[in-house]
């Protein structure tokens, strides 16, 4: 696998500032889109209703668990940008081009041309995430090897149909942490707040 | 005889229905109420007149013109006078010509008037809108022209087969505004992003509440293009997404599209994301407060 797609750039605007609101989270997307269509040679389009929707169930999510970026905020971050690829993945905020999706040759190998948008909205969530955490908590962050393995995400995709909220699960699994399979939507069941709490 | 006794009722049935059509419907046009009520007055009157005599010519007992014996002409030179009364037949006729010759008029008239949705329809910011509210009747017409095309263009391009505006209705929500604001007033509706809020959530609010859209006709039943909540509440919708339109010109003029089309676009998909707060926030004890913080919460996850 090369360089990754969705690697952002240092801007004056702090990514996390920029990816809470509407229409720069959108180009932001946009640019991940526009990167693997030149890689890969298939267009991804955004659906800007389906978009839209997720961006708002996104932001809600945020805002209801601020208080735990106190508590952890690389936990906080890591749960929030998984959430966030949860709502785009189950509003199917993008898609390949209509006439671009015959030029498919789908190969579990592949994953970018097996799986276009959970690798564009994964890869995205990532970008953003490792930004966001450097900025904000000064602290690299790199995926593991997970990320790499088709295995994996063979069952991402397999179980994200049936309840979406295992992206949760499925994005810490990326990132090297330990998932909770059984409710990862609940931020105060994540396997950091009870470690924390045991050594409290 | 029978025919003529159907005719007459059916006239009589005409007048009735057309008199009370006429007292019940409100006009489309924002004319100024005294000439308004004036110009209705004469051309009801007018109508009225003509199907009177049109009624009584028709029922008047005698032979019509076809039934009479045909006079032999006479083969001396004498010129033939011309009659010296109209048969009953011809002021009928000539009635019935009154009355379409009339509607066809007023046919022509208002549809060139209200062409004006079918181009794109570009809004000006909330604080224009305002100060425009302030000023003499003719300006309003801006807003209300501005806003009853852009609603009526959305709702048109989401596949409604027709819509009816009141656009009068519009305009009287933005100089109700405008009467109850004093200067410094205004002025400080304009002064902050709260403030634009507060404002924008007053004018969505009274416009939802003055209801312009009076009917909207989907004959095939929507599909993405045109959300369920716009089918069923029109005026909460559509005048929530434009002044939440105008309401970004202001607070974040350089983040949203500068298409008219792309910018109704945008905040359809926004009003539709965050339906279910807009929704409760309209069916709270305070709409107008709670819209307003809606609007806030909106504005600031834009750009």
């Amino acid at each position: 696998m090369g360089q990754p797609i969705c690697s952002l750039e240092v801007q004056e605007l702090p990514t996390w500032k920029r990816v809470r609101k509407l229409t720069l989270c959108r180009q932001l997307l946009q640019q991940c889109c526009d990167e693997y269509g030149e890689r890969h040679a298939l267009q991804i389009e955004i659906d800007d209703r389906q978009f839209t929707t997720a961006f708002f169930a996104w932001i809600e999510v945020v805002e209801r668990n601020a208080d735990y970026r106190h508590q952890n905020a690389l936990d906080y971050f890591q749960f929030v940008f998984g959430v966030l690829l949860r709502d785009l993945l189950r509003e199917k905020a993008i898609h390949v081009k209509k006439d671009a999706s015959t030029q498919l040759r789908p190969s579990p190998g592949n994953i970018a041309d097996w799986w276009p948008t959970g690798y564009v909205l994964t890869y995205f969530c990532i970008g953003t995430l490792k930004a966001t955490v450097h900025e904000q908590c000064a602290v690299e962050i790199q995926p593991s090897d997970a990320l790499s393995q088709p295995a994996v995400w063979q069952s991402f995709r397999e179980n994200m149909i049936e309840e979406p909220g295992l992206a949760i699960a499925f994005f810490d699994k990326f990132m090297g942490l330990e998932p909770n399979w059984r409710e990862p939507t609940e931020i105060s069941n994540r396997p950091a707040v009870a470690e924390r709490s045991s050594k409290t | 005889m029978k025919k003529v006794d159907l005719t007459a009722e059916h006239l009589c049935y005409l007048n009735f229905k057309c008199c009370n059509i006429e007292t019940l419907m409100e006009s489309k046009s924002p004319l100024p109420q005294h000439l308004s009520r004036d110009i209705s007055q004469l051309g009801l009157a007018l109508r009225d007149c003509a199907r009177q005599l049109r009624y009584a010519a028709r029922n008047v007992p005698g032979p019509i013109r076809s039934d009479r014996p045909l006079a032999p002409r006479s083969s001396s030179a004498t010129p033939l006078k011309p009659p010296s009364h109209l048969s009953l037949e011809s002021v009928a006729h000539l009635a019935d010509d009154l009355i379409e010759t009339a509607e066809s008029f007023a046919g022509h008239a208002v549809p060139t008037l209200q062409d004006h949705w079918k181009s794109p329809v570009p809004l000006q910011s909330l604080t224009a809108y305002l100060e425009l509210s302030r000023g003499p009747a003719k300006t309003l017409r801006k807003f209300s022209m501005a806003y009853y095309a852009a609603a009526k263009r959305m709702i048109m391009q989401s596949g409604a087969a027709d819509v009816l505006i009141f656009e009068h209705r519009i305009c009287a929500t933005l100089e109700q505004m405008g009467a109850a604001l004093s200067a410094p007033q205004a002025a400080a509706a304009t002064a902050s992003r709260s403030a634009l809020c507060r404002a924008g959530a007053q004018l969505a609010s009274s416009l939802i509440e003055m209801q312009p859209i009076r009917s909207t006709r989907f004959e095939i039943l929507p599909d993405a293009n045109a959300p369920w909540w716009l089918v069923t509440e029109p005026n909460a919708y559509v005048f929530l997404m434009l002044s939440l339109t105008s309401l970004a010109k202001d607070t974040c003029p350089s983040g949203i599209p500068t298409d008219p089309d792309a910018a109704v676009r945008f905040f359809s998909d926004v009003v539709g994301a965050r339906e279910a707060a807009f929704r409760q926030a309209l069916k709270g004890p305070e709409p107008q407060h709670a819209l307003s913080q809606e609007f806030e919460y909106v504005i600031t996850h834009l750009c």
